[in-house]
Order: C-alpha cells, then sequence, then structure tokens
C-alpha cells in the first residue's frame, strides 16, 4: 500500500479496533482504559513515522497519490503542513486524555473518536474533488460531535453538541448547494479543474455557498454563534482540539474547495479580507465582558481567524505568495496556542466554567499551568519573542507589500485591534499573577508526567517558533506554494 | 603572527569568564593579572609582526550581520594605530591589574571587580581593534558599560556615600548616552550612504564629497560621541564625579584609557574629518576651550583625585586640539603619554588615599614627603611630566601640540599657553599641599608608605613617564614614521626651540607661583585656600556647568513633565474615558446577539448567507 492511503486508512481502520479492543474487557472497564491508550498512542507514533516518511518523499520531489476508484487523494505541502498540526494536536491531547479520561465510562469510545478524527481530518486535506472533500468534512463533523458530546450527563454539554450539530449540517447543506451549483455549471468536480475566464452568476453563487457552508466551521462572523457554546460546553480537552485543529481546519478547505473558482481570485480574496477585518473587531468586542475565561478565549480565537482570513485574502486578493505562507503560519500558530490554552485550562481539573477569579494567582499555586496559560496569553495577546507575535507581525508585513489602500486598510484596522485584545488579555494575566488574599496559598497536587508534558512541549514550541520563526519555513513555504498553484502539480 | 590576534581577545574573556562563574574560589587577582599581562604579551607579538610588515592587515573572524545587502563582519585590525593603542591599553592595564590586587585586597567583591577591569579590557581592544563601525560601537557600549559598573562599584558603602557613588556611575551613563545617540546616528549616515560600514568602504570609496553638508553633520554627530567619552565641552561634567570609583578604575578608565577614545575615533576616521573642515575648526575650539577651562577648575579642587580628573579634561583638551589641527602623530603621542603619566599620578593619588584610609580630602594632608617617600618620588616624576618640564615626557609631547597650535593660529597657541601656565600652577599646588609643610591631620601624621605590590607599578610607570619621551624624540620622529604607515603620512612632528622655551618659562612661572603661595607659609588656620573666594568657588563647581544642568535642564524637564501629567490627567484622561465608555457601549450591543439560541443562530447563518451571495455576485459580476 502505499504512504498516501496508509496514513489515512490506518487511523479510520485502527479505530473500530480500538473500541472493539476496549469492549471485550468486562464492565466496567477500568482495565480497558491503559489498553485503548497504549493503542491510540502506538497508532499515533506509527502516523508521526509516516508523516516524516512522506516529508522527506515530498521534499524529494516525488508525487504522493492514491486513487481508490473514484476516491483520489493526494498529499501535497498544504496537507504537509495541515498534518502537521492535526497530528501534534491530537497525539498532546491523547497524552493529556490519559490521566483526565481515565475513570469515564465509555472510555474506548472516546479513544477511538479522536483517532477517528485524526484520519478524517487528515483525509479531508488530501482530497482532490470537491465530493470526496463534503464526505470527509462530514467525517469530522460527525466524529467530533460524538467527542463533544462525550460528558452526556450534563445538559449544557448536550445542549452545545446539538448546536454544533446543527448548525455543522446547515453548513453541509449549503456546501452540497454549492457543489450542485459547480457540477451543473462545469460537469466537474475535480479541484485541478480550473475554470477560465470570467466566472457565470452560477459559479460566483457557488463560491458564495463554499465560504458560508465552509465558514461556519471556521467561525466567520456572523456565522460564529456556535463556537463560543461548544468551546464553553464541550469537555475542556475536546475543546482543545476542536480549536487546535478542527476550526482552522475549515480555512484550508474553504480555499482548496474555492480552487476551481480562482479566476475570480479577487474576489474571494476581497470577501476574505473583509471577513478578516469584521471577525477581528467582533471576536475582540465580543471577548471583553465575558465572565466565563472558556468564553473569552473562544471569542479571542474568533479574532484570531480574522488574521489568518487577511493573510489568505491578501495572497488572493493581491497576489502575494508571502501573505499566504504568513496566514497559514498564523494559522499553526494560532492551533498551537489555543491546544495550549484549553489543556492548561483543563489542567485545573475544576469546574465545567472558569471565570477570573479562579485564575488568581495560580501560578503560585500550580507554577507549571500558570506559567503554560500566562505563556499562551502573552502569546496571544502578540507579545515579543513569541510565536503568536511572529506569527501575527508576518501578516501585517505581507500586507503591507501591496500598496493597494484597501489592503492597506485592513491591515492597519486590524493590527490596532491588537490594543483592543490587550483590554481583556491585560487583566487575566493580571489575575494570573495577583497572589490570592482570601484563598489559602494551598499549592494544588502535582500533575502527572502525562498531563505536564503535552503543556511543557507547546509552551517549548510556542518559544522556539517565537525566536526561530524561519524553523517551520520549509513547512509553511511548500503549503503556501501548494496553495497558490492550485490543481496543477 | 597576525593571526594570533584573537588572543588578545581572548586571554581578558577568559579571566572575566573564570572570574564572573568561579572567582570566589580562585585568586581573582592572579587570574586577572595573568590575563592582563597575556594580552599585553600578545599585543607585543603583534607589535613585532608589524616591525616586518607595517603595512598590517585585518583578521576575519565570522560573518556577524548578512541581510538583504549589508554584511558585517566581526574582524580585527592590525595596523600600526590600533596596535599602538593595544600596547597602552593592555601595557598600562597590565600595571594598574598588578596595583588594583593589592589596593582591593579585602573588598568583599574582589573577585567581580577583576571581572570587571578584565571585561573593560576586552571591551577597549574591540573598539581599538574594530574594522568596521559597528563593532567599534560595540566596544564604544562596552567600555561604556564597564565604566558605569565600576565607577558606582562601591554602591553600598553606608552613610549615604554609595548612593553618591551610584549617583556619580549614572550620571556618567546618562551623559555618555548623549554621544552614544550622535553615534548611533552617525552609523545610520554611514550605513545609507556607503552601504556598508567596513573602515576600508567608508574611507576608500568616495562616498562623501568635501564640504558637503553630510559630511558635516556626520563628523559633527560623531564629534557629540567624541565629546561626551573624552569629556569635552559642554559634556565634561561626568569625569569629576567618576573619581567616586575605586582608583585603579580611574587610571585605567576615567586616565588612561576609555577617554582617550575619542581622540582615537577622530584619528581613526580622520578621513572624514579632513572633508569636514567646519567640524574641524570646532574640535579645536572645543578642545583649547576645555583645555584652558579644564586646567582653570582644577587649580581650585580640594579632593586630590578631582584635581587629576579636572587635570584629564584639560589634556584631553590638548589631544583634541591636535586632531582638529591634524597632527594626529602628536596626538597619539600625547595620549600614549599622558596614560603614562595620569595612570602614575592617580596610582600615586591611590597610594597617599590608601595610606589615609581612604579620603581624597587634601586639606587634610600635609608633610608627607618624609613618611611616603618612594610614592612622594613617583608622584614628583608624573606631576613634573605633566607640568611639562625637560627632559620628562610630557615636556616633548605637548610641546608638539603647542607648536601645531602655534603655527596654525596664535589664539589657539595663547590659550594652549595659558592652559600649561595653568597646569604647572595645580601640579605645583597639590604637590605642596599633599606632600610639604607640616601634617594637617592624624591619619596624615601616622602615614606609612605602601606595600611593595602598589608601589612596584608606581616605579614602572614613573619610568615610563620619565623617558617616554623618546618614543617620538626630535629630530628622530620615530613614533611619526611609526603610525605613517596607518595614517598615509609621515608627519615627523614639528619640535620649535621658541615655544619649548616658552612654555618651559611659562611652566616655571607656575611652579613658582604655586611655592609663593603653598609652599613658603602653612595654609590658612580655616583650612582654606588662601585664594579661596567668590571667583574660586565658581571654579571650584567646574566653572558651574553641573548647575546649570541641574538648574536649567533637569528642571525644565521637571516642569514638562508637570505640564504633561496636567495634560493627561484633565485633556488625555477624558478622551481615554470617551473611548472606553464607546467601546463599552459597543461591546453592550453586540452582546445582545449573544442569544445562545439556535433559531436566531441559524437566522444569522441564512443572513450571513445572503450578504455574501449579494456581495459576491457585485463583486464578482463587476
Amino acid at each position: 500500500m502505499n504512504l498516501t492511503a496508509l496514513l489515512i486508512a490506518l487511523p479510520l481502520a485502527s479505530s473500530p479496533l480500538i473500541y472493539l479492543v476496549g469492549r471485550a474487557f468486562p464492565a466496567p472497564r477500568r482495565q480497558a482504559e491503559p489498553v485503548c491508550r497504549w493503542l491510540s498512542v502506538g497508532i499515533m507514533l506509527v502516523l508521526w513515522a509516516l508523516w516524516t516518511r512522506a516529508a522527506l518523499a515530498l521534499s524529494a520531489g516525488e508525487a504522493l497519490t492514491t486513487a481508490l476508484g473514484l476516491l483520489a487523494l493526494r498529499i501535497d505541502g498544504l496537507s504537509l503542513l495541515f498534518a502537521a498540526l492535526v497530528l501534534s494536536v491530537s497525539t498532546l491531547v491523547l497524552v493529556f486524555s490519559s490521566a483526565d479520561a481515565a475513570d469515564r465510562d465509555g472510555i474506548e469510545k472516546y479513544y477511538a473518536m479522536l483517532v477517528t478524527t485524526t484520519g478524517a481530518l487528515i483525509g479531508m486535506v488530501c482530497a482532490r474533488d470537491l465530493f470526496n472533500l463534503w464526505v470527509w468534512f462530514e467525517l469530522v463533523v460527525i466524529s467530533s460531535f460524538l467527542l463533544v458530546s462525550f460528558e452526556r450527563e450534563r445538559p449544557a454539554a448536550l445542549d452545545a453538541s446539538i448546536k454544533y450539530l446543527t448548525q455543522s449540517a446547515v453548513g453541509s447543506v449549503l456546501i452540497v448547494l454549492g457543489i450542485a451549483f459547480v457540477l451543473a455549471q462545469t460537469s466537474s468536480l475535480a479541484l485541478d479543474n480550473l475554470q477560465p475566464g470570467r466566472l457565470a452568476p452560477g459559479l460566483l453563487a457557488a463560491g458564495a455557498l463554499l465560504i458560508v457552508g465552509f465558514g461556519i466551521k471556521s467561525a466567520l462572523v456572523p456565522l460564529h454563534t456556535w463556537l463560543p457554546d461548544v468551546y464553553a460546553e464541550a469537555p475542556t480537552r475536546v475543546t482543545a482540539l476542536l480549536s487546535g485543529a478542527v476550526t482552522v481546519s475549515g480555512l484550508i478547505v474553504l480555499m482548496r474547495a474555492l480552487m476551481p473558482l480562482m479566476s475570480a481570485a479577487a474576489t474571494w480574496g476581497l470577501l476574505l479580507i473583509g471577513a478578516g477585518v469584521i471577525n477581528t473587531l467582533v471576536g475582540n468586542l465580543l471577548a471583553f465582558h465575558q465572565p466565563d475565561f472558556k468564553r473569552m478565549l473562544a471569542y479571542s480565537s474568533i479574532s484570531h481567524i480574522g488574521t489568518i482570513l487577511l493573510g489568505l485574502g491578501v495572497s488572493l486578493y493581491a497576489h502575494i505568495p508571502e501573505a499566504a505562507q504568513a496566514g497559514l503560519f498564523h494559522l499553526l500558530t494560532l492551533g498551537l496556542m489555543e491546544t495550549l490554552a484549553f489543556l492548561g485550562i483543563a489542567a485545573l481539573r475544576s469546574k465545567q466554567s472558569i471565570t477570573l477569579t479562579d485564575l488568581r494567582g495560580l501560578i503560585y499555586r500550580a507554577p507549571l499551568t500558570g506559567v503554560a496559560l500566562l505563556l499562551v496569553l502573552l502569546s496571544l495577546a502578540g507579545l515579543p519573542p513569541l510565536a503568536g507575535f511572529m506569527s501575527k507581525w508576518q501578516v501585517f508585513a505581507a500586507g503591507f507589500i501591496s500598496p493597494d489602500p484597501a489592503v492597506r486598510g485592513a491591515v492597519i484596522i486590524i493590527a490596532l485591534n491588537i490594543l483592543l485584545a490587550l483590554g481583556y488579555y491585560l487583566p487575566a494575566l493580571m489575575a494570573l499573577c495577583t497572589p490570592d488574599a482570601h484563598a489559602p496559598q494551598a499549592k494544588t497536587p502535582r500533575l502527572p508526567l502525562s498531563m505536564q508534558l503535552p503543556l511543557i512541549i507547546l509552551c517549548g514550541l510556542i518559544v522556539l517558533i517565537g525566536l526561530l520563526p524561519d524553523s517551520v519555513r520549509w513547512l509553511t513555504g511548500a503549503a503556501s506554494a501548494a496553495l497558490l498553484a492550485g490543481g496543477r502539480p | 603572527m597576525f593571526g594570533l590576534v584573537p588572543l588578545i581577545l581572548l586571554f581578558p574573556t577568559l579571566g572575566a569568564g573564570l572570574n564572573f562563574v568561579v572567582g570566589r574560589r580562585l585568586p581573582a587577582g592572579m587570574i586577572g593579572c595573568g590575563a592582563a599581562v597575556l594580552a599585553f604579551g600578545s599585543a607585543l607579538l603583534q607589535f613585532s609582526a608589524l616591525l616586518v610588515q607595517p603595512a598590517g592587515t585585518v583578521i576575519p573572524l565570522f560573518t556577524w550581520i548578512e541581510v538583504a545587502g549589508l554584511h558585517v563582519d566581526w574582524a580585527l585590525r592590525v595596523d600600526t594605530l590600533s596596535v599602538t593603542m593595544m600596547l597602552v591599553v593592555t601595557g598600562v592595564g597590565a600595571l594598574i591589574h598588578l596595583y588594583a590586587v593589592g589596593y582591593m585586597r579585602g573588598d568583599e567583591r574582589y573577585a567581580r571587580f577583576f571581572a570587571y577591569l578584565n571585561l573593560f579590557l576586552v571591551a577597549m581592544l574591540i573598539l581599538v581593534a574594530a574594522d568596521n563601525f559597528l563593532m567599534l560601537f560595540v566596544g564604544w557600549e562596552g567600555v561604556g558599560l564597564c565604566s558605569f559598573l565600576l565607577i558606582g562599584f562601591w554602591f553600598d558603602k553606608p552613610n549615604g556615600e554609595g548612593w553618591r557613588n551610584s549617583s556619580a556611575a549614572r550620571k556618567a551613563f546618562i551623559i555618555n548616552r548623549v554621544g552614544d545617540a550622535g553615534f548611533i546616528l552617525a552609523l545610520l549616515i554611514i550605513g545609507t550612504t556607503c552601504g556598508s560600514f567596513d573602515f576600508n568602504v567608508v574611507f576608500g570609496g568616495s562616498h562623501f564629497l568635501a564640504g558637503d553638508p553630510l559630511v558635516v553633520a556626520l563628523t559633527l554627530l560623531l564629534l557629540l560621541s567624541a565629546a561626551a567619552k573624552s569629556a569635552q565641552i559642554p559634556l565634561f561634567v561626568w569625569l569629576p564625579d567618576a573619581m567616586a570609583g575605586p582608583t585603579p578604575v580611574s587610571a585605567l578608565i576615567h586616565a588612561a584609557t576609555m577617554v582617550t577614545a575619542g581622540v582615537y575615533l577622530i584619528t581613526r576616521a580622520h578621513g572624514l574629518f579632513e572633508l569636514a573642515p567646519l567640524t574641524q575648526e570646532i574640535i579645536v575650539a572645543v578642545g583649547a576651550l576645555t583645555a584652558l577651562i579644564a586646567a582653570s577648575a582644577a587649580i581650585a579642587q580640594y579632593d586630590i583625585k578631582r584635581v587629576l580628573a579636572y587635570s584629564t579634561i584639560s589634556q584631553l583638551g590638548f589631544m583634541m586640539v591636535a586632531v582638529g589641527l591634524g597632527a594626529y602623530t602628536a596626538a597619539i603621542f600625547h595620549l600614549v603619554i599622558h596614560a603614562f603619566f595620569k595612570a602614575l599620578l592617580f596610582l600615586a593619588a591611590g597610594s597617599v588615599v590608601h595610606a589615609l584610609g581612604h579620603g581624597g580630602d587634601m586639606r587634610m594632608m600635609g608633610g608627607l614627603r618624609g613618611r611616603m617617600p618612594l610614592t612622594f618620588a613617583t608622584y614628583t616624576v608624573g606631576a613634573l611630566s605633566l607640568a611639562g618640564i625637560p627632559p620628562l615626557a610630557a615636556f616633548f609631547s605637548k610641546d608638539e601640540i603647542l607648536s601645531a597650535a602655534w603655527t596654525s593660529h596664535p589664539v589657539i597657541g595663547l590659550l594652549l599657553l595659558g592652559a600649561a601656565g595653568l597646569t604647572a600652577f595645580y601640579v605645583g599646588r597639590q604637590l605642596f599641599i599633599v606632600f610639604f609643610r607640616e601634617a594637617r591631620s592624624q591619619p596624615a601624621a601616622r602615614a606609612h608608605e605602601s606595600p611593595p605590590l602598589l608601589t612596584i607599578p608606581l616605579i614602572g610607570l614613573a619610568g615610563l613617564a620619565a623617558m617616554g619621551g623618546v618614543l617620538n624624540w626630535p629630530g628622530q620622529g620615530a613614533l611619526g614614521a611609526w603610525l605613517g604607515h596607518t595614517l598615509g603620512e609621515f608627519s615627523e612632528g614639528t619640535f620649535m626651540p621658541a615655544i619649548a622655551l616658552l612654555s618651559v618659562g611659562v611652566s616655571g612661572i607656575g611652579l613658582t607661583l604655586a611655592y609663593v603661595i603653598y609652599g613658603r607659609q602653612p595654609l590658612p588656620a580655616s583650612r582654606c585656600d588662601p585664594l579661596a573666594g567668590r571667583f574660586f568657588d565658581v571654579l571650584t563647581r567646574g566653572w558651574g556647568l553641573n548647575d546649570f544642568y541641574e538648574r536649567v535642564l533637569m528642571r525644565g524637564f521637571d516642569g514638562f513633565g508637570a505640564w504633561l501629567k496636567q495634560a493627561d490627567e484633565t485633556t488625555f484622561a477624558g478622551l481615554e474615558a470617551g473611548a472606553a465608555h464607546s467601546t463599552e457601549r459597543t461591546t453592550a450591543l453586540m452582546e445582545q446577539t449573544e442569544t445562545h439560541q439556535l433559531n436566531w443562530n441559524i437566522a444569522a447563518i441564512l443572513g450571513g448567507l445572503t450578504l455574501v451571495l449579494i456581495l459576491s455576485l457585485w463583486l464578482g459580476g463587476r
């Protein structure tokens, strides 16, 4: 079997296996957890090995394609970048979960779904035609829905999962409509089938439908309403996966799906830039008064998605490859930062809703978690030399290459939003560092190693990428090249 | 041989590193001293290599900056000028390190002191060995940092003395920042005009035209930073205060080496300064005025080290005049000789202070001639050399500057001649007050000679201060020929017997006057100076320049700050409150959309769809 097929088939095929192995244990299945966990970790490690081989093969210039009947898949630079993000996030979430979810009932389902989601996400960015893209997209929605609703005894969690499913379903419908429009107009669904010349109104409408359909997944304002509810109510480690990989995947498939319609690139670019400005503004303003820390982070991630949209939009609108690269760079760092933020909150192991008061003096009570949250907030706020600053700054710098006043205006507005964002990051930072006079200063018990490790790795990555931004350039560069090359290999 | 030049930097770096990390457990003084001596040995090696191949070379170490067409190497320049400076820095530095081993014994931060001292050597050697302006700036900043650290070395002394020491350190640092700002702006001009910082490119290419406003601006900015580092008008106020540092520091940094960096910079960049005659004239004027004013202020000091500090400023003024007139050999000649005799004077003063138990007030001294014979003898050699008495070294070097000044313009010559007379007077005053007549305090009556560790460097330096004149003996011009390999012209240095006679006469008058006023009769009972008066007070306060800064500039800034605070509390606070208020209101309005209800969410999606459809059809259809 070739590399591409293996990278995608392995998680999908092994996920039922994990489930079945877990079920083989007699109830209450306490012994099932380590078996399922190590099985999943083993699969992740194999996937990493496959990914490394794929990266080497790709850099050697090999074409990594596979076709199973109508199902055509190809690994290109963009798939490689996103697969790296997905694998990082899901591996770390998996390792982290082993201590957090150990005493839960039905843990075998959790691990099985985590692995399925990983496979589906990788498959989604490798799809080479619109219909398959949609099928993968649905698989992601369903598997992640099961994860969101994992703590089904909490009504709020169920409520959130219903919202997630319903709005994703609406998105699906719109995507199918969009695909239908494309098929009706061009009688082809291949992503490589670039439509020349000016687009017919039907194709323009198709593009709009695709933008809105995938935009729901990646929380374009005003399609974002599911995101704060789900981020706040889903199990926090699942939120880490959602925010780190699933939400941003919408942006990548959106760019892919627009590929056949690239002769109207300027239109899509302008729309994305506009969406970026609105996302940043609305996300920041709504983050201000959130009493719940997770909701605040949810809105802040909406504003960060605005920055990615700016980078991607500028690359389409003004034909600036650096902007695509910077946008994808920010996508990568945002994924890592969000994962760290939500894993940090999960490490508190407190009640579902966290307020700033709960965070008071955290760096004294729980130094590792406190420092991790401190670092990620500083990075999200855009403090040099952390990763969040580097990627955001590169987006702005790439935007300023274009002399177009519309682009420059958008860059300036989004850059000024950093000040606005300080309005909610700073109180959180202060809470972390202010000793709590009322609560006893007793230290919380030490975290198990399986929780410490993901936090430390992510902190290290955020610092390292900030200091050496060029260390991931080979990934983002290849990804932006693949993105802008369209279907042509 | 030239390939070994990194050794000069390596030894002090190792010394500093060792003393920083494990100095407490090692004989820190020996390490510091050894590093300086080894560096001196390496400098001698380079010297011998240059004797064979006087054109010198550039040893690149590694590429430092490589961005967008700008290429800056970390490269060491070996030529007659840089090696002369290296020899002075490491040679005088080694003697002062040796002295410091005895002087600082028992200090609780002994290892730290030698670490700083070695670090200073590193920075100073980077400064003189730099092959480009950027690297020179690294050294320039490095010596400034070490100067700051060492002036404030005794920041924790009791009774407010520690506070005074750290204030002096801050003052030195801040005033040097003024100069650094000039340097940074100059770097910008160089970088944008030449596209490189390498000396060869900047001096060699025809990037600047003679008299071009750009090159005038560039040289004036460099002059600003040189004036700050070399304590010239109007930025000399930090140097007298810098005497708060331990005496070896004053000798090494604030007399022999760092403060001469400005003179070195102008000499090194002489190609640029010669294109800007206006700047050269300003340099001459600044130098001559500084020489005269600082010499007059030195007359009225009571602290033994402050006299020497003003003397240093004055002598730096002489060197500035020389570089301004293009007499680079004379300037470097005097720089070297000054390093000898001023280090000697400081160390001897330190020996006196040490014997009296750390107090520099000359009114508490007197009659030390008999009790500290060795210190007295070496001090006298240094003092007479400074006064310009033949055949001591400074007679020759100062005379070259006087000749150059006299041939350029008689006014400059007269100013410098006046300064020379004042120099002899304050030197004589100090000699008589400190060493002659009767002891005026208990410690002075009980003082005894310092240990050999302190006196051996004195003897060595006294020898140099006495015999240094052979370096550029009239008619021989060895130093001129030597530096000519780098400066591109052979200037023997002129010796005019008439000027020599005149200057010796003036010095004689100065010394005689000093004897008449201070040596013939005991000081007045009030322990004050016989000349004390209103004008004398003005001189004591260094012509009140410091008061001017404190009264006008600092108060002005205070006033401006107060006004800004006022404005901030009224106008800007109002604006801020308004902005915050309007943001809050917008947020509150938007929060209305957070319904948590699925129906509204789907409605929002449909609204969004409508919007995007309309927009894409409209934009794409255009």
